[in-house]
């Protein structure tokens, strides 16, 4: 497991920021880092775009051991290897980012609202509806394949 | 009074000066005004009451909504133009007693800053064509007016069909008044203050006879007219009571019927209490349930990567094989022991040797795995993840359940409760309680004036029994004085005719009542059809003018007749008003009714339209088509009734011309 991630940042698209300080603001999560590593495992776009100039979400050290221990199962599991801090968190962006996307295009589409500057933000009110369309989700994820 | 001409300028729907004129001659008097809903029928009911009475709402009008009287687009022209307001009128040209008449009232309307409309009454003249006179002093035109149509009696003749039928239902506390303006149009009121002359100059009489007596008669005379002074104040207060009485007995009535409604919603009221004391506690465990899945958030990323450990975890087992991580030596301190050619247990041993063979195999293990430590450990976070999350599946599952059912069972109440607030809308158990208190406030006070009703009749019998001994008194004295003699015969002769007057007034009074009764009851059995004529026997015209109908078995049967069926009972007594008060001939007052045939089926609505024309000797209808449709025109046409035909046209919104149409020739 990554025993030092020293200070390193987490960085997300900056329209999907106000999305995840919205969620911690409601209190349907208690760290950037817990919706962070559930976007990581969410289906996203097969082809992943360009996120541009990414902004910090949290540092890397605020991850809990579990959480680390999932993210680097999936760095693992990409690329057959296990990866260095700076190399696994730069792959997880990109697949937080595209978990991201499936949730604002696909489970919560008519949840969000979009403003002039593309900042997303689920409509005021509906954070909690939110939380439970993924839990949903999830839920039946679980089901569907049999350990 | 009929009514030949009705001219409006800017007022309601009717932009301009526009014009009707009434048919009024001869056996044409019908006029019909046919307009669909909103183009303005209601608007010349209103034009008419305006320059009539000064009506400025209606009935129907909702309270303390103010109706605007001016033409609104009249107005917007003003506000974009000169801003200085715009004058509204209405004109009526009538005849009455041979005379021909015009009565003309205006208003002056303008458009505020706030987008509100200032109405000020402008003016009220009264022009006499016959001879060209001007009245233009309010009261006295208004003197006028109600000469020609007690106001309080004015929608027996201009009205609104929809609310024809409460006539049947008047307020107790506008009885009396309704009364008034009836025994007014049968001219019964004219005899009665020719009674009350009379009762004032037998007053003024005994007065002066009080004066000019002396000694014992003078005493008799001031005990005698003191006790008839108190005798009229007790009959004075015994008749403020009745009235105050009948009054606590509508409202104990309207408590009651009141409490009745809330007693069927007091069920509601409890059962509504109980589901919200429920819902309460609903709402608090969605809440925490809420609370609880929230709280799972940080579970679920980490449920998402379930199969990616389990995975990860295959794969590092078939990397890592299925050996165990040694951790009794590490690879230097084998190197150390090798080098020094001595086992673990301190004995020494050569190259050659299985010990030394050994050794080296176990250095090159140790050596294998120290360079996979990182793989060995990874494993063992994952499989300790894995067994993290054993249940937590099962957790999440059980709290998505337990919020689905909360919710259930919240919905479910709201819906119970909104049904609930339905039945109850309106009342509480305040109301409850307050309209008990009110009832018991009021019945108490009811009970004491039985008493004081009862008191002041004993007071004022005892008073009367007096009276006639002073009278006797009087009598004696009278015969001993010798004064005064015409003063006394004066007297006499008042108090007779008084007694007469009343005894001629009740008689007439009950004829006319009876006149009234066989009227109402010949023109309801011609308005009814057969079913109705059947079920609705004799109509009672009570003291007061209120109306009562009896079934075939006589017996009182007002509450259980249809709306239909009361509408044609108002118009039956309405057109008997007309027959009585018009003795041999028909009554000279127009029968103006907006929308008379809603309710009416279709035998009610013919009987009517063969009926009327008999009786009255004006008739203007303000119709719908679905009321007045091209069959019911030409039947209608065909009899030789109508006179005139207009068509309210819509030319624009809010804007209505009157088109003048063709009438059938009935030949």
């Amino acid at each position: 497991m990554i025993k030092d991630t020293g200070s390193l940042r987490v960085r997300v698209r900056p329209t999907y920021l106000p999305l995840y300080k919205q969620l911690l603001k409601s209190r349907q999560i208690r760290q950037h880092s817990e919706f962070f590593t559930t976007c990581c495992f969410l289906p996203g776009p097969s082809e992943r775009v360009d996120m541009g100039n990414i902004t910090e979400l949290c540092q890397a050290n605020s991850f809990t051991d579990y959480q680390l221990t999932a993210l680097s199962s999936l760095g693992y599991k990409k690329s057959q290897r296990i990866l260095e801090p700076n190399e696994l968190f730069e792959m997880m962006e990109k697949e937080a980012d595209a978990g991201m996307t499936f949730l604002i295009t696909e489970l919560w589409h008519d949840l969000v609202n979009l403003n002039q500057d593309e900042d997303v933000t689920l409509i005021p009110g509906q954070e909690f509806e939110a939380q439970v369309r993924l839990i949903k989700f999830v839920q039946g994820k679980l089901e569907e394949v049999p350990f | 009074m009929i009514i030949t001409q009705l001219t409006m300028h800017h007022f309601r729907q009717f932009y301009g000066t526009q014009t009707i004129e009434f048919a009024h001659d001869g056996d044409e008097m019908v006029t019909v005004i046919l307009g669909e809903n909103g183009r303005g029928k209601t608007g010349l009911y209103r034009a008419v009451m305006y320059a009539l009475f000064g009506d400025r709402t209606l009935e129907q009008d909702a309270k303390g909504k103010g109706v605007l009287l001016a033409n609104s687009r009249a107005l917007k022209e003003d506000e974009a133009g000169q801003h200085r307001g715009i004058e509204s009128s209405v004109r009526i040209r009538f005849r009455h007693a041979d005379k021909d008449y015009e009565l003309h009232r205006s208003q002056l309307s303008r458009q505020q800053a706030n987008g509100k409309v200032h109405e000020e009454a402008s003016e009220l003249i009264l022009i006499d064509h016959t001879d060209g006179s001007r009245i233009t002093k309010k009261e006295e035109v208004e003197r006028f007016i109600h000469d020609l149509l007690d106001e309080r009696v004015k929608h027996y003749f201009f009205f609104d069909g929809e609310r024809i039928e409460r006539l049947t239902r008047v307020d107790e506390d506008q009885k009396e008044e309704v009364a008034t303006g009836i025994r007014n149009l049968l001219k019964i009121d004219q005899v009665l203050k020719s009674r009350d002359v009379l009762g004032h100059m037998l007053k003024a009489t005994s007065k002066q006879l009080e004066k000019h007596s002396t000694g014992d008669y003078k005493k008799a005379l001031q005990k005698r007219n003191s006790l008839q002074e108190q005798i009229e104040e007790a009959k004075n207060e015994q008749a403020r009571i009745n009235k105050e009485q009948t009054a606590l007995a509508v409202r104990i009535q309207e408590i009651d019927n009141r409490l009745e409604e809330l007693s069927q919603v007091s069920v509601a009221i409890r059962q509504r209490r109980e589901l919200e004391k429920e819902k309460e506690g609903v709402s608090k465990g969605y809440a925490e349930a809420q609370q609880a899945l929230t709280a799972l958030h940080s579970t679920i990323g980490l449920l998402m990567a379930r199969d990616v450990l389990y995975e990860v975890k295959k794969q590092l087992d078939f990397y890592l094989g299925e050996n165990r991580l040694e951790e009794t030596m590490t690879a230097s301190g084998l190197q150390e022991l090798i080098h020094d050619l001595t086992c673990i247990c301190g004995r020494a041993f050569d190259e050659d040797s299985e010990e030394y063979r050994r050794l080296q195999s176990l250095y090159r293990s140790v050596k294998s795995q120290e360079s996979n430590q990182a793989y060995y450990e990874m494993k063992a976070e994952v499989m300790q993840l894995i067994g993290y999350l054993e249940g937590k599946e099962s957790e999440l599952s059980e709290r998505l359940s337990d919020l689905k059912s909360y919710e259930t069972r919240l919905e479910s109440l709201n819906y119970q409760i909104e049904q609930l607030n339905q039945q109850v809308t309106g009342s509480s158990e305040q109301s409850i309680q307050e309209l008990g208190e009110e009832r018991e406030a009021v019945v108490t006070r009811k009970a004491q004036h039985e008493v004081e009703f009862r008191r002041l009749e004993e007071e004022w019998t005892e008073l009367e029994n007096e009276l006639a001994k002073v009278d006797l008194q009087l009598k004696d004295l009278k015969v001993k004085s010798g004064l005064h003699q015409q003063l006394l015969t004066k007297e006499e002769k008042l108090k007779e005719s008084v007694d007469v007057m009343d005894r001629a007034i009740n008689g007439f009074e009950q004829d006319v009542i009876q006149d009234l009764e066989l009227a109402t009851s010949e023109n309801l059995a011609y308005l009814l059809d057969d079913s109705g004529r059947q079920n609705l026997q004799d109509v009672k015209v009570e003291q007061d003018y209120s109306l009562e109908v009896y079934n075939a078995f006589n017996q009182p049967f007002l509450a259980n007749i249809s709306q239909g069926q009361r509408q044609v009972l108002s118009l039956s007594f309405i057109t008997a008003l007309a027959q009585v008060a018009g003795g041999n001939k028909a009554l000279e007052m127009p029968l103006f009714m907006d929308t008379p045939f809603g309710r009416l089926s279709t035998d009610h609505q013919e009987n009517l339209m063969n009926f009327i024309p008999q009786i009255a000797s004006q008739w203007i209808l303000l119709v719908t088509d679905r009321e007045y449709d091209e069959t019911v025109k030409r039947k209608f046409e065909s009899s030789g009734v109508v006179g005139r035909f207009y068509r309210l046209e819509s030319t624009e919104p809010g804007v209505t011309t009157i088109e003048a149409g063709e009438v059938l020739n009935h030949d």
